[in-house]
């Protein structure tokens, strides 16, 4: 088990991360996703071992993390940007990394790159952003490490190849009982394999819970009231976000959904209509990029 | 899917695998091993390895006339430095040091993998190539602890330069978040710390010992970028330690200390490896504010060095006036020019901020800091000195002393073997004139004598307190002959002459060897000073001015020769101090020897005339006595250097009209009679003899080459001497002489002139047969010089550097 206990993360003046606690369970694979600069690299490299925490720690199966050799032997980071050493081949690339894993296993990295259709005698250099990423991919998956971390998990691959990564995935959990950190933006792929997912905003965790909760966490709610309503009407109604019109409103309720639900209908309505949000829609309701809608249709206006 | 050839069991050589692995380290660690050996035996010495293998190991450790060691440590330093770059490598590419981080290693195991191999290797290379020269020389010259000493020093010399160049970029790869801040940082680190080190030890020089300028310590370690009196000399820079090249223990315990300091940098670099490195600084912008400032000071300061020191060269040739002040202001200009654009550099960026600050201002107070010291000697305390009533005694030791005025009394040993006399000086009266010298040497320095004064004050509440001058004017020496004639001096020739027991011993047995390849190896064996009263149970010679010595060691009883010994004392406390430089007349001289070794020295030949066989067939001239040169029969050889043993084992005291007490026992032992015996009138005049020119290649030295013969391994350090080469005759009389010699014999080629390697005059191919009397020769050469001095000398001081080592000053009467 991961656990990142009360992990704050400063560069300088700047916080990157603040007061993170999440728990990733063994042979689980735990989405960890946000904007662009939210602090998913840092989290993973705090939890690599890469980077020290200012404050708080990461702790695999109880012990902290930070040099620690022994239980990071159970750990490999597929990082955005793997090294490799200049003028190496794919071959020479997997070998640079067998020497630190015990468990390297080039019958794994072997059958990876079959299945990848790469030829171990092709130089690094010469390899495409999304063929890099599978050597990577290849070779993390070969050192069969206890704790798997991925950032930008699916970038540069093309549908066939995420296919492929996400069989992968779910096979090596089922054989290994790993956990799996996965950060990534690309939310259709995660909610496809992950069974957890967490979002960063900025500095903290705004969601952290089971995929299949995502959906029981918010609520999109289409209602048509019997008389006009405003805000302070619906002061008592725990939403995310809403949108009046007259007598109708949008709103996206979160929390206990079903009880915000039978709130609205004892206000009187005349219609209601509610829908599941996607972990994209709660992406995007979670990290506030709705409320940019109507500024970007209002720059081209102008 | 295609077929691959990777297998779990795969351990077939992989180059491309290898080269990214340790492969890079191992290659350097190649190239170093081969570069070491090459720059350690010098490449001159390739050659001669093709056509004597035992050439080759002689031209090790410095000794021969090509500066190899600077080269050989520079070599090293760089293969340090690039190895160390190159194990943290990793660390100036995010990637690779992201990934370097995320392996299952600890930080203080992957510190270990960075240092181990590259200083554990480049030390073994070191150690490898040291002792195979070390195994070559003891084949040549058998198992000597000298040259096990300087061996074992070179190699603790060597690995100071292994782990200086490594740890300066070690230090500056984990500071650092640009290749080329660490590039800078690397260069700046090694460039500092030889300055750091100076500057310390000048510190510690001058608070507890009291040596006299630290800027002028400073100034000549590193630059003259403050040197106010003359900014335009010696602006060259040191990049290197400035290594003495000679061996002593001090040199070897210097360098055992920076091992250790330069150890626990890398220790402490270690715990900040640990502890407090941060990934996330890599290929970020100047990231160690520490670092900056030494970048900026040390790439800002040499910069604007070398640019001004282009401009004041180009000075010389348009008049352009450069003043102190002019300079200063040049200086500080330019090197915030430069360490401000040293920053830009790396930050690509012109934009003022507070790194450039920093780098700019690091090198400015660098520079208040010394024009303080140096405007306030020392914060005041060079100029310190006790209260006369606290002082309880004072103890002068000069070489002033030392050189001149012992030496012109007698000759080599003083000179040579002590070459600083102390002096106790208990009188509130002498109190007085001491401090007036240190007073006037704060007041009048010259730089440009090499005389040095050490003045230590004993206060009565216990405590001493010692201030070194290594420069004296002429103000100060005057004031020094005014204390010669003190009780305490003459207290300190009575020690000095009774007391100091003849501890040299020559190397016999591998004697030749010795010479053979390097005179310097032998040098240590003449530190030990021996007295002339030491010398009883051997030989006493006196030695007439025709170039006879008597020896009358067999009619002197014990008390006969105490009584010589005394009066020669006494006469030495009574005489003034003109009466010592310019004596009215020289009968001759009292010569004291032991190992039954005597060469008239001062008077005459190296060795008696009638012990000479000359074999005209063989063109061979062969002594029978000890005297050198030593006759390799095996190889037909005269060793040149021979002449040096006989020259420590004996000691002659010319007797002046004015030792009127030694005159007056030698008349009553009826000894005078071998001093006046004079059958010919050569008044004051040292000569060889013609066959010196031929079996010794004539070995008369101006003195400046004689000092490079005698530091042949320390050029850098020859001492300057007040004497100038335009009163040595040598150099000048070489031409009267061969005139002579041409008259004499107008058919014959025999006279060959040339100077040797060492700038030494040199007779090489006389056909011997033609000297049929070496009297007449003699005094054909005689009145040679005879003829240069009643031209060039009279009035002065003819200092005579003779033979390898027999010198003596003399006095042309004008």
């Amino acid at each position: 088990m991961i656990k990142i206990n009360s992990v704050t993360k400063k560069y300088d003046d700047f916080t990157a991360v603040e007061n993170i606690n999440i728990e990733i369970q063994d042979t689980s694979v735990f989405a960890l996703t946000g904007f662009n600069g939210s602090g998913k690299t840092t989290l993973l490299n705090i939890c690599a071992g890469v980077v020290k925490a200012t404050s708080g720690e990461v702790l695999l199966d109880g012990n902290d993390a930070f040099d620690n050799d022994k239980e990071r032997k159970n750990l490999f980071y597929i990082s955005d940007n793997m090294f490799f050493p200049p003028t190496s081949t794919i071959k020479s690339g997997a070998k640079f990394y067998a020497k630190y894993y015990d468990n390297f296993s080039y019958d794994i990295f072997n059958a990876i790159l079959g299945i990848f259709g790469l030829d171990e005698k092709l130089t690094i250099k010469s390899l495409s952003k999304g063929m890099k990423k599978q050597v990577q991919l290849a070779i993390g998956f070969a050192a069969k490490p206890k704790y798997l971390l991925i950032d930008e998990t699916f970038d540069g691959l093309d549908p066939h190849k995420k296919e492929l990564l996400k069989k992968l995935i779910l096979e090596y959990i089922n054989e290994t009982n790993a956990s799996i950190i996965i950060a990534s933006h690309n939310l259709q792929e995660v909610s496809d394999i992950c069974d957890h997912v967490a979002i960063l905003n900025g500095k903290n965790v705004i969601l952290n819970c089971a995929i299949e909760d995502v959906s029981e966490k918010f609520r999109k709610v289409l209602v048509t009231f019997k008389n006009e309503v405003t805000e302070n009407d619906l002061a008592h109604i725990n939403y995310h976000r809403m949108k009046l019109s007259g007598k109708s409103a949008m709103i996206i309720v979160c929390g206990n959904v079903e009880n915000e639900i039978e709130k609205l209908e004892k206000m009187g309505v005349k219609s209601l209509e509610s829908e599941r949000l996607t972990l994209e829609e709660v992406f995007i309701e979670e990290t506030e990029a709705a409320s940019e809608n109507e500024k970007i249709k209002s720059i081209f206006k102008k | 899917m295609k077929k691959s050839n990777l297998s779990s069991k795969n351990k077939n050589f992989d180059l491309a695998s290898f080269m990214n692995g340790n492969g890079r380290i191992y290659l350097m660690l190649i190239v170093s091993a081969f570069g070491i050996f090459l720059t350690a035996a010098g490449f001159d010495t390739i050659n001669e390895l093709k056509y004597n293998y035992e050439l080759y190991p002689a031209k090790e450790f410095g000794y021969s006339f090509s500066n190899w060691f600077t080269l050989e440590y520079t070599f090293i330093a760089l293969a340090a430095a690039l190895l160390g770059a190159t194990s943290f490598q990793f660390l100036t590419v995010k990637q690779w040091g992201v990934t370097m981080l995320s392996f299952p290693l600890k930080r203080s195991k992957l510190f270990n993998k960075s240092v181990i191999l590259p200083v554990c290797g480049l030390a073994l290379i070191v150690v490898a190539v040291k002792s195979y020269m070390i195994s070559c020389n003891i084949k040549i010259f058998g198992v000597n602890s000298d040259l096990i000493i300087q061996g074992v020093t070179d190699i603790f010399v060597c690995l100071k330069y292994v782990l200086l160049g490594f740890t300066a970029f070690c230090v500056s790869s984990i500071a650092c978040g640009k290749k080329l801040e660490v590039a800078f940082g690397g260069i700046s680190l090694i460039g500092i710390m030889p300055v750091v080190y100076k500057v310390v030890d000048t510190l510690l020089d001058m608070y507890l010992y009291g040596y006299d300028s630290i800027l002028y310590s400073i100034t000549k370690s590193y630059s003259d970028f403050v040197f106010i009196f003359n900014p335009a000399r010696e602006l060259s820079l040191t990049m290197v330690f400035a290594e003495m090249p000679s061996y002593t223990t001090d040199k070897l315990v210097v360098s055992a200390i920076w091992i250790v300091v330069l150890i626990l940098v890398l220790a402490f670099t270690k715990q900040y490896f640990i502890k407090s490195y941060k990934p996330e600084k890599i290929e970020m912008k100047s990231t160690n504010k520490p670092m900056l400032a030494i970048i900026g000071a040390f790439i800002g300061l040499t910069i604007a060095e070398i640019v001004l020191d282009i401009i004041i060269t180009g000075s010389a040739y348009n008049d352009f006036e450069v003043t102190s002040s002019l300079y200063l202001a040049l200086l500080c200009v330019l090197t915030v020019i430069f360490a401000f654009l040293t920053i830009c550099l790396i930050e690509t960026s012109f934009k003022l901020n507070k790194n450039k600050l920093i780098a700019v201002l690091s090198p400015l107070s660098i520079i208040a800091l010394i024009l303080v010291f140096s405007f306030t000697g020392g914060l005041g305390y060079e100029k310190r000195m006790p209260d006369t009533k606290d002082i309880k005694s004072i103890e002068i030791s000069t070489t002033f002393y030392g050189s001149d005025m012992f030496n012109t009394m007698t000759s080599v040993d003083l000179y040579m073997g002590y070459p600083e006399q102390s002096f106790t000086f208990t009188t509130e009266n002498d109190f007085e004139v001491v401090k007036e010298i240190q007073k006037t040497t704060i007041e009048n320095r010259d730089m440009d004598t090499a005389e040095s004064i050490s003045i230590t004050y004993e206060l009565k509440d216990g405590r001493t307190i010692t201030r070194n001058y290594n420069v004296l004017s002429n103000e100060a020496t005057e004031k020094l002959l005014a204390l010669w004639k003190t009780d305490s001096t003459k207290k300190a020739i009575e020690d000095y002459l009774l007391n100091n027991k003849p501890t040299n011993t020559y190397p016999s047995e591998t004697d030749s060897y010795y010479f053979d390849g390097n005179e310097a190896f032998t040098w240590d064996y003449y530190e030990e000073p021996h007295s002339v009263f030491n010398f009883s149970e051997n030989k006493v010679y006196i030695a007439s001015k025709q170039n006879t010595g008597t020896n009358v060691t067999d009619k002197l009883t014990e008390a006969e020769f105490t009584r010589i010994k005394e009066a020669i004392y006494k006469d030495y406390c009574e005489l003034t101090t003109d009466e010592w430089f310019k004596p009215t007349k020289t009968y001759g001289a009292v010569a004291f020897t032991y190992n039954d070794k005597y060469y008239a020295g001062i008077y005459g030949d190296y060795y008696e005339e009638d012990e000479v066989l000359y074999e005209s067939d063989t063109a061979e001239i062969v002594i029978e006595n000890e005297a050198p040169p030593i006759y390799e029969s095996t190889t037909g050889e005269y060793k040149f250097w021979g002449g040096l043993a006989g020259a420590y084992e004996q000691v002659t005291i010319p007797v002046t009209a004015e030792m009127k007490n030694t005159v007056s026992v030698l008349k009553e032992l009826n000894l005078y009679q071998y001093l006046t015996d004079n059958k010919e009138k050569i008044d004051r005049v040292f000569i060889a003899d013609a066959k010196e020119y031929f079996d010794w290649k004539c070995n008369v030295y101006t003195e400046n080459e004689m000092y490079f013969r005698m530091y042949e391994m320390s050029a850098y350090f020859l001492p300057d001497s007040d004497l100038g080469n335009d009163i040595m005759f040598f150099g000048k009389s070489k031409y009267t002489i061969n005139e002579v010699l041409q008259e004499q014999y107008p058919d014959s080629d025999f006279i060959y002139e040339d100077y040797d390697s060492l700038g030494v005059f040199d007779y090489t191919t006389a056909p011997v047969e033609e000297i049929k009397n070496t009297k007449e020769m003699y005094t054909l050469l005689t009145k040679a010089h005879i003829a240069y001095y009643d031209e060039e000398l009279k009035g002065k001081i003819l200092f005579v550097d003779y033979a390898a080592g027999i010198d003596t000053a003399y006095y042309i009467p004008a």
